[in-house]
Order: C-alpha cells, then structure tokens, then sequence
C-alpha cells in the first residue's frame, strides 16, 4: 500500500465496509444524479423520449379497447384489470430502462468489446455493482410517470378498491419482481464474457420484456408454465397483477421468495464464472 | 452488373459473421406478432362473430413470414453513415451507395427468407388448413407475389427516406425510433385491420404502413378481392414512386449542404 497523508484522505475503508449497502446507496444515489443531469440537459432528446412513450402507452391502450370491444372479460381479466397489466409493465420496464440497461448496453457494446472494462475491476466497488448501476439514464422516465398515473386510473376504475393486505403482499411482490428482472438481465448480459461479438444479446431483452403486458392466462399451459417457473417472466408483472387485483393470496409470496433467491444465486454464480473468463481487449 | 455480383458478395459474407446475432434478432423480430396473435385468438373465442379464431392463426402466421420478408433496417445504417461520416468512401467509389445498401438488404433478406421459408413450408405440409382456412385462387396468389414485392421496396424506401434525414437533423435516429411505434400499429401488425374501429381503420390506411404488411395478406387470405387488389397494388406504386421522388430530392439537397465531420 502507498503511504497516503492521512489528514487529507479519509481512512481506507475495510472490505467489509466497502460494500455495506448504505455506502454502496450513497454512491449509487450520486452517481444517478449526476448522470440524470447530465442528461436532462439535452432537453429536446429528454422531451421527444417522453412524447414516444406517451404515444406507445395511446397505441396499448387503444389496443385493450379494442380488445374489449366485444368481450367483457378476457381469460378471467376485466378491462380495469388489463389496464393494471399495462400499466406495472410500463413501470417496471421504464425502471430498469432507466437505472439498469443502459448500463448492460454499455458492458455489452462497449465496455467488453473495447477493453475499457478494465477499469470497472480497479474501482474500490464490487464489480457487479458498479457494472450494473454505473449511470442512470432519463430516456424512459416517461414509461415510469405513465405507469404510476396508469396504474392509479385503472385502479379507480375498479369496482372495488384493493385491501390493505392485498397491498402490501402487491408491494412486497413487486420488489422481489424489480430483483428477478435484474436477474435476467445480467444473467444474459454475462455471456458477452465469453462470445465477444455476442452484440444480439439485447434481443434477449426485448424477449423478456414483450409477454409481460399481457395477462399470462392467455397462453397455453406448457409455455405458461416455462415463463412462470423456469424463465420466470411471470412474477415480473403478472404475479404482482394478480395480488392487486386480489386473484392470489399470500401463500403466493413463499414461492416468489424461493424464485428470487435462486435467480440471484444464479446470477452471482453466472457473473464470477463470466469475470473469470474476462481477458481485456488486446492492444 | 459484374460489380453488383461482387457487392452482394461481400454483403453476404459480412453478414454470416453475424449468425448468432441474427438468429436472435429473427426471434425478437417474431416476438410482437406471436404476442398479438395469442392475443386475438383468444378475444376472437370469446367473440367469434368479429373475427374466427382460424382466420386469426392464418393471418398472423401470414404477419410474421411478411413482415421478415419487408422489414428494412437500411434507415438506421443510412443514417450512421451520414453522421458520422462514412458516406464520403462511397462518393469516391464507382458505385452509388443505394447500391451497396441495395445489396446489403438483399443479402439480409436471402439470409432471414430461410426462415419463412421453413415456417410456410411446415405449414403446407402438416396443417395446410391453418395456414388457408378457405384456399387462395391462383390469381390470388400471384397477386399476393407482386403486392409482397412491392411492400419489401416500400418498406426500404420508407425507411431509407427517412435515415436520409440525418443529412438534416442529428437526432435522425429517434425519428426512426417514432416510425417503428408508428409502423407496428399502422402495418396490422398489433391490431388486425379487420379488427379496428372505422376511424381509426381509414385513419391508419393513409399511411404507408398498411401497404407494407397487411396489404399483401389481406389480398392472400381474400379480404381485398378482384379489382380492388389490383386498386391496391396501384396504391403501392404511387407510395413508391413518391418516396423515391423524395429521397433523390433528399440525397441531392442533403449533398450539398453535407460537411463531413472532422476526424
């Protein structure tokens, strides 16, 4: 270790420290930050992101109209209730739009391929933290904004308010969600470590995210249950539908929790088997 | 013609390099169908006085082989080539380069036809009712050939007027982001047009995107017939002459006033 003049440095930090999840929330909150306002000062890109996504959430909406133009209710889910489907999509996918996949774009497009990763390694953080939460981006803000106002319409066009333990089994449901996608997301994120021109990758992504605005009764049993149990696409919106529309109850949250501890397992054994694999861009 | 040969050459074995990612593109580019058609076939068992669940199997079975057959990404490279330069080579090449983005998209389309391909093909041999509830005429069908022949350039001329706008705006690329949103709903993609409310119906017809998709379907599976198909490839014509009025227009202005960025 170098000898560092105490008085101006703060005390180097132990491993354990390091990655305490205070600290590592504090670092995470100022790096969101600053790259938010870095962003937000391309005001026009900012503006036109919001106005797409307003416009995306007109053509689902049109789209459930549709929809129930004839029908009363489809596979068992009421319009209000479709609506609520949509509008968790919105939310969760404007989520890690904004905090988690621009930063799996980087590592995938750029940060592998270039090399520049190496400098990921060499920050006192823990790689993966780092890697995944580096910057926040503004483009899909507008999907979050959309979702909650969404979400807050569509409940109060049902006929009965949820109640409060339908609520808080909705809201602990949708945490464990956020945990599950980010599990997918850099469970497949982790294979640019070992196919380097692997750039599709993110079609992955728009494979995840695309059955989730729809209620999953719609398809049939076997690939129903492949997108609940072992690509579990399930509990990322419509487990969490379900529980605020009051169509499961709390025996539910077992399951969820198992399926989120082994997806996390997972993705730290996925992450260190692809770190290890890792051997910078030649130069 | 010699140097054309050579071009969709180099395309071709640029592009193989690319094989896994194009596998994986092909699956997210058959994702939003595949959705819409669970979807549809499931509100049309619940009211099948609209629309029969076979009728909608066939016309989504039909959206996903068109649509990889049309869809053009040549926009997005037209544009990043204008951004940030690259189109200066291809000035001083002896070919223009529509040709080299001509051949490209040939080349992608030959590599994702196999797919199609194999779809139809299981399709005609195992389930050929699915595939044609009530069975095409001949003249149907070849009419269906040239309307889908005229959708792919269509479908390359939108996009590559609109990548030309680069020449204008930086942002060129989220205008293209706003034309896949506008496509996926106009093309029939996301909704069938035998499904849409009359406004929205003859709304979404004044655009270009119903004729790079639906059109060739809806004269395949009988829902435009006779003389109003041939009314609808004419419409296809008149889309294409216009857009290749403009993006000449465009490519000349978009010229002159060109400076390429500094290195």
């Amino acid at each position: 270790m170098p000898s560092q003049p105490s008085e101006t440095l703060p005390a180097p930090v132990s491993p354990m420290k390091a990655s305490s999840l205070r600290r590592l929330f504090r670092i995470w909150r100022s790096l969101a930050k600053a790259s938010l306002m870095a962003d937000i000062t391309f005001r026009f890109n900012f503006l036109l992101g919001i106005i797409r996504q307003g416009l995306w959430l007109l053509v689902f909406v049109l789209m459930i109209e549709v929809m129930f133009r004839n029908i009363n209710s489809l596979v068992g889910w009421q319009k209000s209730e479709v609506l609520i489907i949509l509008a968790l999509s919105r939310l969760i996918e404007g989520a890690m739009h904004t905090f988690i996949i621009p930063n799996l774009i980087h590592l995938v497009f750029e940060a592998v391929p270039n090399g520049t990763f190496d400098f990921h390694l060499t920050k006192p953080l823990p790689v993966q933290f780092y890697t995944a939460f580096r910057q926040a981006s503004t483009e899909s803000l507008g999907n979050v904004i959309a979702g909650i106002l969404l979400l807050f319409y569509a409940l109060s066009l049902q006929a009965q308010a949820p109640s409060v333990s339908q609520s808080i089994l909705f809201l602990f449901l949708l945490v464990l969600s956020a945990f599950i996608y980010y599990s997918l997301l850099l469970i497949t994120a982790v294979l640019i470590f070992y196919l380097e021109r692997f750039q599709g990758i993110w079609g992955f992504w728009s494979i995840f995210s695309e059955p989730l605005t729809v209620p999953f009764t719609i398809f049939p049993r076997t690939p129903r249950l492949i997108m609940t149990y072992l690509l579990p696409l399930a509990f990322i919106v419509f487990v969490p539908a379900q529980a605020i529309t009051g169509k499961i109850s709390w025996s539910y949250l077992p399951v969820a929790l198992l399926i989120t501890i082994v997806m996390l397992l997972i993705t730290n054994i996925a992450w260190r088997a692809g770190l290890r694999r890792y051997s910078s861009a030649s130069s | 013609m010699n140097k054309l040969v050579r071009m969709f050459i180099i395309q071709w074995s640029t592009l193989l390099q690319y094989r896994a990612n194009i596998v994986l593109w092909l699956i997210s580019e058959i994702m939003p169908p595949l959705i819409a058609m669970i979807i549809w076939y499931r509100v049309a068992q619940a009211a099948p006085e609209q629309a029969r669940p076979s009728d909608i199997l066939a016309y989504y079975i039909f959206v996903i082989v068109v649509s990889l057959v049309t869809q053009a990404w040549t926009g997005f490279f037209l544009a990043r080539e204008i951004l940030d330069g690259q189109i200066a080579q291809d000035l001083m090449r002896p070919l223009s380069l529509f040709w080299r983005h001509i051949m490209n998209h040939l080349a992608e389309k030959l590599l994702k036809l196999i797919f199609p391909v194999i779809i139809v093909s299981v399709f005609l041999i195992f389930w050929p009712s699915i595939l044609f509830p009530t069975p095409p005429s001949l003249s149907q069908i070849l009419l269906f050939f040239a309307s889908l022949l005229l959708a792919t350039v269509l479908s390359f001329m939108i996009s590559a007027c609109l990548g030309l706008l680069a020449f204008w705006l930086e942002n060129a690329y989220q205008i293209l982001r706003f034309k896949d949103l506008l496509e996926e709903l106009g093309s029939g993609r996301l909704i069938p047009f035998a499904l849409l409310p009359p406004a929205t119906y003859t709304l979404l017809s004044l655009l270009p995107f119903r004729h790079t998709v639906s059109v060739p379907i809806e004269i395949l599976l009988g829902q435009i017939q006779g003389h109003r198909a041939l009314l609808f490839l004419g419409y296809q014509l008149a889309w294409i002459m216009a857009l290749v009025l403009l993006a000449s227009w465009e490519w000349k202005r978009g010229l002159k006033r060109y400076a390429v960025p500094a290195q």
